[in-house]
């Protein structure tokens, strides 16, 4: 059978990625979307450390490493610099984790969309600061126990919402903007190619499953990111000139099925989960709604 | 734990391939060949094989 | 051209003529109009380089330290809170060994609040990699903008430069300057053309991750860079005075310090007043002398070391306070006078902070205790001067 998704390979093996690593997939996908002439912008989190140590380099793409909150600074900075040199048909990323691009990498994340910084933005999102051994961040989903979160005596866990980094991307009028899953890897390839089209600040908000921080176990790291889009945790849809466009409707499985692989959520009770369900049914409604109407 | 592959059950879908987050796995006519020296036996490629021919074994068995 | 300006829009002239390709700012008082006139050059097609209107200086340097690593000269311009806020990628850019040149408009930190001369903002980030001119009037500004290019930007030294102007007494007073030619700017400072740069079809990783094993080699290489930076200084000022007829007193700028018995060390404007006073109290008979810190980095051991050898005492002015010992500055410069085979005595006046005023009474009766100190030796090394409620009168 021949492959679905672009054979070349942009990626060494090699790199220090925990096995099972969603954000591994990432990468291997963005970059077999995007090709060779592209320069990748990497912040502190898991990825400035899996190309592993100076001098070797697991990519086959040129690579910035920059401090923590600088993404959306540094891609502005490219850009500006290509295009002052002359330097045509290269794509610019920003690759950052969730941390760096919900809370700290916010401002930058904000002014870089503001200034219509021609290059594309990938958010792969573990859902917490992983990089750092699993602390919460901005993403950390609702319920999800980590270490900052922990479960003790009380029956901790976190107890804010996941920020809607695309309903923000969307306030900023941007191009486009889509979300993308490794368990959906056509799906993925087409997305990218399709921003990799367009002129202007374009953003990815990629689901990448961490083993080690999901208490996950890493064969099932590709299982439980098709759970996050079919129980509808994860929704598969581009926000294209501000309009949402759903591409995976998804089977609408319960979210238990998603919650069961994860030992993050094994403390919840059933009424939480419940109170789970009843949130996602509410966003997919509210999403199915937007779309109707053109928003 | 490392994967072992029985090419005779393999049905060439491509999907261990597709979903190796390392890259380690090459088709080589269409079946899979794992490159062990940097495979991390993370199973994936076992639990998404449709065909159930690549069996995740602990290092230093069979 | 001969004009009229303020030290911000020499700034501005400076970076305009070196050919400044990526301009990334945000604004802050007093700094705004460097960056004002610099987006007119771009709008009205005189300067052909990107303006990126960044939302932080956080971002302003990331966006240069990014552009820089893809070749393109950068600049950038801020002041006091602005510049603290970029200090982890002020280590970040000469870690990274990036040329980039930013004028830093020396004003008070908060709180509480103040936009007016200090030194405090600059001294603070004297251990992040960065070269540090004191400019003492607007033409230097425009001079060593230029100057520091050619320097940051050469092979053995590849290292940032902050070019200082002190808030509103330099960014704002309008002061006679003379504008070069931009083919003769040319002519001395060449395109910028790194032998490594960030680009498509070439994969390299820029930034990494080290081990022990490996890290302590970078940070040499860096100091190697900064050591040359005092050589090479001195040889392109040299050089920028054969091609523009004038230089600025390299690194340490000494007046009448020949046969001085007691010398002032002070950075910035504050140095156009003590020429004055010295000139006033040479007349008098009192041999006094004035060493100007144009460069705190690199910082200007050998110079030091060399007046300490000659002079019975070495007053330093520090207008900042940064909670050592005693000031930054004399701290420095008097580690450097302990390599001497002679020690002059020594006194640190922290005066002038938040913009208070040095005028020329304060100065002489700086240079009329320094006299008395030399003989007799200092009851208190550090005295601070014209501080309401403290006994001593200065004015």
């Amino acid at each position: 059978m021949p492959t679905t998704i672009p054979d070349e390979e942009f990626t060494y093996p090699g790199g220090t990625g925990c096995p099972g690593c969603g954000a591994n997939l990432v990468m291997r996908y963005m970059l077999k979307a995007l090709g060779e002439r592209t320069i990748v912008s990497i912040p502190a989190c898991c990825w400035a450390v899996m190309p592993g140590y100076w001098p070797s380099n697991c990519l086959k793409v040129p690579l910035l490493y920059t401090a923590f909150e600088a993404t959306g600074a540094a891609i502005s900075g490219l850009r500006a610099a290509l295009d002052v040199k002359g330097v045509q048909d290269v794509t610019v990323v920003g690759f950052a984790g969730d941390g760096g691009t919900v809370d700290i990498g916010l401002q930058a994340l904000s002014g870089a969309a503001e200034r219509r910084t021609n290059a594309i933005y990938v958010m792969y999102d573990n859902e917490a600061y992983m990089n750092t051994g699993i602390q919460r961040s901005g993403s950390t989903p609702w319920g999800a126990w980590t270490t900052t979160t922990p479960v003790g005596t009380t029956h901790g866990f976190k107890h804010e919402l996941k920020k809607d980094i695309m309903a923000i991307m969307q306030a900023h009028r941007i191009p486009y903007a889509a979300t993308v899953s490794v368990a959906h890897p056509e799906d993925f390839v087409k997305k990218l190619v399709k921003a990799k089209g367009i002129e202007g600040f374009r953003f990815v908000h990629a689901l990448a499953p961490c083993p080690p921080g999901w208490r996950l176990n890493p064969m099932h790291s590709v299982e439980v990111a098709r759970l996050a889009v079919e129980t509808h945790m994860f929704p598969l849809y581009e926000i294209v000139d501000g309009r949402i466009k759903i591409t995976r409707k998804g089977k609408g499985l319960p979210v238990t099925e998603y919650i069961k692989l994860q030992g993050r959520f094994s403390h919840l009770t059933a009424a939480e989960v419940e109170a789970i369900q009843e949130a996602v049914d509410a966003q997919w409604q509210n999403l199915l709604a937007k779309e109707e109407s053109g928003t | 734990m490392r994967p072992v592959v029985d090419p005779k059950k393999c049905r060439k879908c491509t999907l261990c391939w597709k979903f190796c987050p390392d890259a380690v796995i090459k088709l080589v006519d269409g079946v899979p060949v794992i490159d062990l020296q940097y495979c991390k036996g993370c199973g994936i490629c076992s639990f998404e094989c449709p065909a159930k021919c690549i069996v995740m074994v602990k290092e230093g068995e069979q | 051209m001969r004009s009229v300006m303020t030290g911000n829009y020499a700034s501005a002239y400076g970076a305009k003529l070196s050919r400044a390709e990526v301009i990334a700012a945000y604004p802050i008082t007093p700094q705004t109009s460097i960056v004002e006139k610099l987006a007119e050059f771009v709008a009205a097609g005189e300067l052909n380089a990107k303006f990126i209107p960044v939302e932080s200086e956080h971002s302003a340097m990331a966006a240069c330290i990014a552009a820089e690593t893809a070749g393109a000269r950068t600049y950038t311009a801020t002041s006091s809170q602005g510049l603290t806020l970029m200090h982890e990628v002020l280590i970040w850019a000469s870690g990274a060994r990036l040329p980039i040149v930013m004028t830093n408009v020396a004003r008070a930190m908060a709180p509480p609040w103040s936009v007016w001369v200090d030194h405090m903002d600059s001294v603070a980030q004297r251990d992040t990699g960065w070269m540090e001119f004191f400019c003492e009037d607007n033409q230097e500004v425009l001079d060593t903008i230029i100057i520091a290019y050619k320097v940051c930007e050469s092979a053995g030294v590849m290292l940032p430069a902050m070019v200082i102007e002190d808030a509103f007494i330099l960014s704002h007073t309008s002061e006679p300057v003379d504008v070069p030619d931009q083919q003769l700017v040319d002519s001395f400072l060449p395109a910028y053309a790194p032998e490594l740069k960030i680009e498509p079809g070439k994969p390299m990783g820029f930034g990494s991750l080290v081990k022990p094993d490996q890290y302590m080699e970078f940070r040499y290489k860096a100091m190697l860079g900064m050591k040359e930076a005092h050589d090479r200084f001195l040889r392109v000022e040299q050089e920028f005075k054969h091609v523009f007829g004038r230089e600025h007193g390299g690194l340490l700028d000494r007046y009448r310090c020949g046969d001085a018995e007691v010398v002032l060390v002070c950075a910035g404007s504050v140095a156009s007043t003590a020429r004055e006073v010295v000139d006033a109290l040479r007349a008098k008979g009192t041999r006094v002398g004035l060493a100007r810190m144009r460069a705190f980095r690199p910082f200007p051991q050998d110079e030091f070391k060399e007046l300490a050898s000659r002079v019975e005492g070495i007053a330093v002015l520090d207008r900042s306070y940064t909670f050592g010992a005693a000031g930054a500055m004399f701290s420095e410069v008097k580690a450097a006078a302990y390599t001497s085979h002679r020690k002059p005595v020594m006194k640190n006046y922290i005066a002038g902070l938040g913009g208070r005023d040095i005028t020329p009474k304060i100065l002489e009766r700086i240079f009329a205790d320094m006299m008395v100190v030399a003989k007799r030796g200092a009851e208190d090394e550090v005295e601070w001067v014209d501080v309401a409620g403290l006994p001593r009168r200065w004015r």
